[in-house]
């Protein structure tokens, strides 16, 4: 019974901890910005022919 | 920031593997393995608190942008841990004392009222728009926040409520009376913290200096009546409380 309780307490710990680090690297990745455009693909999209 | 990672990854489970191996407590049996977890998280929140707080007062001193970057990062994390304190106390306190909580009790209702402190600082950061006027009141936010963390600690020794005393960090620095199984696991289980704590401020805290500068593109794009697109609206909107 015991054993339980113990599982629960280092489940809310680590997993706070897992949770928080988580949302963490969401935010981060969510506010990297994109990478420059490459020139090729714009000067390819500019071609009238294509 | 890799090597901090790294090291509290390792302390982390050479703690969690002598806390398995540790002996179940005389009195307590099993339920005495809390400990580990318990202690730490209160530690590393008393830490995380201070490093915020000294971080404050810089601010007001010298205002330093990366002083009030680094107080914001480190009292969200005081605010997780001090968190995890309490979720670790009441999932503790149930099985041994037959109750989640008591209102009555010194530590726990001192845990809980610090713990609404921070819960302010952050809405505050979120709330107040103004840059540096924000700063200022967040890092006195932040200073009377860290000062009830002895409030906290001491509270045992005042009030004589349900929640025992201290049995480290106590104030005539005595030997801790635990036995060496209990006192290794949990000096590494506290280290495990003090690192996982260091390197969580290093990622918020680069991950507040992005949203102060994406809030500062959002102002200046404002200012200069041109539209704002809507990644532009969500970023700062949508910050953590660091920027």
């Amino acid at each position: 019974m015991d054993n339980g309780w113990v599982l629960a307490g280092y489940l809310v710990t680590l997993g706070g901890i897992a949770l928080y680090t988580v949302l963490l690297l969401l935010r981060a990745r969510k506010l990297t910005p994109p990478p420059p455009a490459d020139p090729a693909d714009s000067a390819d999209s500019a071609d009238p022919e294509r | 920031m890799y090597l901090l990672y790294a090291a509290a990854a390792a302390l982390l489970g050479v703690g969690l593997w002598l806390a398995v191996a540790a002996p179940p407590e005389e009195t307590q049996g099993d339920l005495g393995r809390l400990l580990f977890v318990h202690v730490p998280s209160v530690i590393a929140a008393y830490v995380a608190l201070g490093t915020g707080a000294v971080a404050a007062v810089w601010y007001l001193i010298r205002r330093s942008a990366g002083a009030d970057l680094i107080s914001a990062a480190a009292v969200e994390i005081g605010t997780v841990f001090t968190g995890l304190t309490l979720l670790t106390g009441m999932i503790w306190g149930r099985p041994s004392w037959g109750v989640w909580w008591d209102w009555g009790d010194a530590r726990m209702m001192s845990t809980a009222v610090l713990f609404f402190f921070c819960l302010s600082y952050l809405a505050l950061r979120r709330s107040a728009t103004e840059g540096s006027r924000r700063a200022v009141s967040c890092a006195v936010l932040a200073v009377i926040a860290f000062a009830q963390t002895p409030i906290v600690h001491f509270s045992v020794q005042w009030f004589r409520t349900l929640h025992q005393g201290p049995t480290i960090l106590r104030p005539d620095l005595g030997a801790v009376p635990m036995d060496a199984a209990y006192g290794r696991a949990l000096g590494v289980m506290i280290l495990a913290f003090l690192f996982l704590f260091g390197w969580l401020l290093t990622m918020r805290t680069e991950l507040a200096r992005r949203e102060a500068a994406a809030e500062q593109r959002f102002s200046s794009g404002v200012a200069a009546g041109r539209a704002v697109t809507a990644p532009e609206l969500e970023t700062p909107e949508g910050g953590e409380g660091g920027g």
